[in-house]
Parts: structure tokens; C-alpha cells; sequence
């Protein structure tokens, strides 16, 4: 056969994306079964806390922070340079963190690294794990919303 | 025909140089080997210093892959992915170009190799470069297959990221962000300076040996329009000028150039006495259009992946 090398790499290559594509909706629906098993947790406890609540009306201390409202701004440090970001704090909780500048990161990595910012808001902290492979740049936007919630705290 | 027509026919063009003799076949011919190694190192300088950090990108995506395979989670289509992706579709039409011209890590190869044959030349008086010896090249090439191996298997099991500070690519990448505050980098430091010592000892000596991300190039698909061919029937005897100007030791057979390693720098085709070197259809192995057009191609799909420094 002529072109028997081509022939041979081209298939193995193709088998190899339909394994990854199959693979990809086997993890999709497990992610889907995880998200809706975590909701009901998160739902468990949100009753949990309103029951305590009741019992704690005499206003007793919770262990969570309690942040300022408002849009408040944090500068950290990325690969090559400083990145800015603004978090915005909505009945003292973390709504929105958003990058204002990253001049010095590469886009491809920034790109990578935005994901912590979803995660910020999720947690409600920056006690993020870094994005592997964009450990600067994400490991920057971390440390400049630290650096933003640290005005925000409630002395 | 008259001697005037037949002179005419002999030469495409006629060229001049100084003092307005026109130039022997042979004179031509290294003009034009000069201008090509010129625009090779045009090329390769533009993107050094636009996209250094493209090669450490597409590999990545290859880490990013393993690493959520090995956390069973979903494989989101995020920068990294595309531009393996990118990387990977450019190779399979062109084959291993963006080795040859684009990759900083490469560019920095060639240009380590280069000062210490200058060097050797004129400090030492030595005659020819140092090489490593023959036999070592095919089992050596391999090992850049087992790094792959490894380093995706780690990426799998979770524990790639303790070997965080021990990537020679990381540091060079840091160095050509302006980053020298290398803290906890203290053994990708030292693998960075004994990989630039196998630099200066043997050409592309990285690449053809330990890249892994050339590993996943070699093993691509390369369409085989895009893959050279020695026309041999033509071969003057006793001639291995291509066999001698291979940075990968290439024999330059059929088979050899079905390896995947051709990292198509061009200096087969460029010093070959006879324009023996080809792709199908008859064009040169080294055509200085189809070299600038996919110079052009890469740069716009780099831009567009977001891995040019400046746009």
C-alpha cells in the first residue's frame, strides 16, 4: 500500500479522538450526577444553618468573615507583572471578581487562568488551588483578591 | 539555436553580481542556499521574540489532557486544548515546520550550536564541529518517546505537579518573560545549563533527544504531500552533502523521512547539488514562498490563539 505509514498514524490518531470524545461525555454526565448530589448537600446544610440561627437569636459570632459591600480593588503578582482585579461584595458576600489588567500575562494563559475567579465566588475565599500550567497568572489573580478583600473585611 | 539562445535556456534568470558578471550555476546555487539560511534565521528571530512561549502552550493542553483524565473530570475546550490542537493540525498539513522555524526552545538550539562552532572554529582552530558518535543517534532519538511517556503517566496518577521547579522549559520560559526571580527553580536551573551544554556539543540536540513535545509531533499523520522526498536516481555518487547538513541525522531515505523526525529546517534541500529534495509536485524542499507562506499561517493562527506577545 502506498501510503501505509500515513494510513496507519491517520487511524490510530482518529481512534484516538473518538476515545477522548467518549471519555468526554462519560465524565460530562458523571460531573452532571456530582453538581446535583452537591446541591442537595449545600441545601441540607443551608437548613441546617437557618435552624441554628433560630437558636443562636441572641446574635452569638459566626466563624465566617463578613465583608464590606461594595467594589473593592487588589493588585498581585503574575508571570510577568502586576494584575489588577476588582471584587465586587454584595450583601456581604463575594458576587463578582473581575480582571481590570494583566498586561504582562501571555492571553493564552490568562485564559487558563480566569477560572479561578468563578472559583472565588464559589468558595467565598481565595484558598484556591492554582491553575496547573498557568501557575503564575492564576496564582497573581488569587493573591490580587486577597489583596482586594483585605480592604473589604469589617474591622 | 544559436550558442546565445542555448546560454539563455541554461539559466532561468540571468544574475548578476559585482561588476556585472553574470553568475555560474554553482555561484547561484549558494546565493541562493545563503539567502535561504538568511530567511531561516529571519523567521526563527521573529518568532523568539513574538512567541516564545508557544511550544510550552501546546504542551500544556497535552499535561491539561492526562491530568483531567486522571481526575475523571470533563475535558473543557480552554486555550491550552486549542492550541495543541492548533499545533497539531499545522504539523499533519506542513509537517514539523513549527520545530524548524518557530519553537524559541529550538531557535535557541540552533543558535547555541552556531556560537560554539564559531567558537571552536576560531578560538580553538578546530577544523570540524564536535558530533556525537554515529551509532548513537537511533537509540538516543527514542528517549524523547519515554520522557512523553512519563511525564503523561505522572500527569495521570496526579503527581506532575511534584515535580513542579524541575522543568527546563519553565525557566527558559520565565527568562524570555523578563522573570529571574527563579525561586524553587533550582533543578530546572541546572537541567536548563546541562541541556545548553548538549546544545553547544551536538545540533538540535533537545529536540531530536529529549522533547517531548516533538515526540507527539513525530508520531503525527504528516500529510504526505508535505513530507520530503529524496529523488536518488539523481544522487551524484559518493554525495552525502544532506546526510552531512541533517541536524537529525537523517539517511534521508524514504523510510528515514517517514520517521517523523524531520524537523524540515531545510538544509538538505538548500545545499543539495542537484535540487534532489522535494515534496510532490516538484517543488523544492526548501521554496522560499512556501517557507515565508507558512511563516505567515503560523503567525496569524498564533496570534489568533492568543500566544503572540505583543497583539
Amino acid at each position: 500500500m502506498k501510503y501505509k505509514n500515513f494510513t496507519v498514524r491517520f487511524l490510530s490518531l482518529t481512534a484516538i479522538i473518538v476515545m477522548l470524545f467518549a471519555y468526554n461525555s462519560i465524565a460530562a454526565e458523571r460531573q452532571l450526577m456530582v453538581e446535583e448530589n452537591e446541591k442537595k448537600i449545600a441545601e441540607a446544610e443551608a437548613y441546617n444553618e437557618s435552624i441554628m440561627a433560630l437558636e443562636n437569636a441572641d446574635g452569638a459570632e459566626t466563624d465566617t468573615v463578613v465583608y464590606e459591600d461594595g467594589i473593592w480593588e487588589g493588585t498581585g503578582m503574575g508571570f510577568g507583572g502586576d494584575i489588577n482585579v476588582a471584587v465586587t461584595v454584595t450583601d456581604g458576600k463575594i458576587a463578582r471578581v473581575e480582571i481590570l489588567s494583566a498586561k504582562t500575562e501571555d492571553s493564552a494563559y490568562l485564559n487558563m487562568a480566569e477560572a479561578v475567579t468563578e472559583d472565588i465566588v464559589k468558595k467565598q475565599n481565595t484558598e484556591i488551588d492554582t491553575v496547573s500550567g498557568a501557575t503564575f497568572s492564576s496564582g497573581g489573580i488569587l493573591e490580587a483578591a486577597a489583596d482586594a478583600l483585605s480592604k473589604a473585611v469589617t474591622p | 539555436m544559436t550558442a546565445f539562445q542555448e546560454n539563455k535556456d541554461a539559466v532561468k534568470q540571468p544574475v548578476f553580481g559585482k561588476e556585472g558578471k553574470t553568475l555560474t550555476a554553482g555561484q547561484l546555487k549558494k546565493k541562493k542556499a545563503a539567502i535561504q539560511r538568511l530567511m531561516r534565521a529571519v523567521i526563527q528571530a521573529i518568532f523568539f521574540i513574538t512567541m516564545p512561549s508557544a511550544f510550552v502552550a501546546g504542551f500544556s493542553g497535552v499535561k491539561y489532557i492526562f491530568n483531567q483524565i486522571g481526575t475523571g473530570s470533563v475535558l473543557e475546550v480552554g486555550s491550552f486544548l486549542i492550541t495543541l490542537i492548533g499545533l497539531v493540525i499545522f504539523t499533519i498539513l506542513f509537517g514539523r515546520y513549527f520545530c524548524g522555524y518557530v519553537c524559541a526552545f529550538g531557535t535557541l538550539g540552533d543558535f547555541v550550536f552556531w556560537i560554539s562552532g564559531f567558537v571552536q572554529a576560531k578560538i580553538f582552530r578546530k577544523k570540524k564541529q564536535f558530533s556525537l558518535q554515529e551509532s548513537c543517534f537511533s537509540v538516543c532519538q527514542k528517549i524523547k518517546y519515554l520522557i512523553l511517556t512519563l511525564i503523561v503517566v505522572f500527569c495521570a496518577l496526579g503527581i506532575y505537579g511534584k515535580f513542579s521547579g524541575t522543568s527546563p522549559w519553565d525557566v527558559f520560559s520565565m527568562m524570555t518573560a523578563g522573570r529571574f526571580n527563579l525561586k524553587g527553580y533550582a533543578v530546572g536551573m541546572i537541567l536548563f545549563l546541562a541541556i545548553l551544554v548538549g546544545m553547544a556539543l551536538q545540533e538540535r540536540f533537545f529536540c531530536q533527544f529529549l522533547c517531548p513535545m516533538g515526540a507527539v509531533f513525530a508520531l503525527l499523520p504528516i500529510l504526505p504531500i508535505s513530507v520530503l522526498k529524496r529523488n536518488e536516481a539523481s544522487c551524484r555518487k559518493g554525495c552525502s552533502l544532506c546526510q552531512k547538513k541533517c541536524p537529525v541525522h537523517l539517511k534521508l531515505t524514504d523510510d528515514s523521512l517517514l520517521s517523523g523526525e524531520c524537523i524540515r529546517c531545510g538544509k538538505c534541500a538548500a545545499d543539495c547539488p542537484g535540487e534532489n529534495i522535494q515534496f510532490t509536485g516538484r517543488l523544492t524542499g526548501n521554496e522560499l514562498w512556501l517557507v515565508i507562506v507558512q511563516a505567515v499561517i503560523f503567525f496569524i493562527m498564533g496570534t489568533l490563539l492568543g500566544l503572540c506577545r505583543f497583539i
